[in-house]
């Protein structure tokens, strides 16, 4: 846990869920039908938590 | 609502966290899915694809402001710092999870509505829901986490391509689904 709080501190913000978010879209290149609904809900929560 | 030892800490991120995913699918289950059945129950199969690209088109126009979509302008609610930190810190993420319940800044909510019209498997939508929680939830633990809140605020201020990028990416995801 204390490795992952020290690796979000050195990040800018945001970058836990993009990475959440851009994992779930590089997967759903490999696995379209699967994966794109994952991708999709993943950018609609960063859109909403990122926008003022 | 936040107990600040290190234990009771985790515990409240873990239980935040749980309770988003919670909310994400729950929304998922009530709204998504209802959509998706009265969608195969009325549109025929060609109709689907038309009206789900209709729904991404009015998104775009709304999000381009020039049309105004009805947006949640609750707050959280003040009830849940009576409960425990780990029952309040799991009804808060429920409630930001689920993406109807608290603030939203952003019309691209609706995008989720595109793949329900289409008529996208249960599964689908519920793993839809799934993630759109998870991420809301990832939200504010990333922001907790990284050691300095307002700073946190003042640099996501300074980068308004985040909201951008991720908006664009969650149409390029919708659009993607219509056509694969």
């Amino acid at each position: 846990m204390s490795s992952v709080l020290a690796a979000v501190r050195r990040t800018p913000p945001l970058s836990l869920p993009a990475v959440a978010a851009a994992a779930g879209s590089l997967a759903a290149l490999a696995y379209p039908g699967g994966v794109l609904g994952l991708a999709l809900g993943a950018w609609i929560a960063l859109a909403l938590s990122a926008s003022p | 609502m936040m107990d600040h030892s290190p234990v009771g800490a985790a515990r409240t991120h873990i239980s935040f966290l749980a309770g988003a995913l919670a909310g994400g699918v729950a929304a998922a289950a009530l709204i998504l899915l209802p959509v998706a059945a009265a969608s195969r129950a009325l549109l025929p199969g060609d109709a689907r694809p038309v009206a789900a690209l209709l729904v991404l088109a009015v998104v775009a126009v709304a999000e381009a402001g020039t049309l105004a979509l009805p947006r949640v302008r609750r707050q959280a609610r003040q009830s849940l710092g009576n409960l425990s930190p780990t029952l309040g810190s799991f009804m808060f993420g429920v409630d930001l999870g689920s993406g109807v319940r608290t603030h939203t800044s952003s019309v691209t909510l609706y995008t989720a509505l595109s793949p329900a019209v289409l008529g996208a498997p249960a599964v689908a939508l519920i793993g839809l829901g799934a993630a759109f929680g998870l991420v809301r939830g990832l939200v504010p633990l990333d922001r907790a986490w990284a050691g300095d809140p307002h700073g946190w605020d003042g640099r996501l201020r300074n980068r308004p391509v985040i909201p951008r990028v991720a908006r664009a990416a969650a149409l390029a995801c919708a659009l993607a689904l219509v056509f694969v």
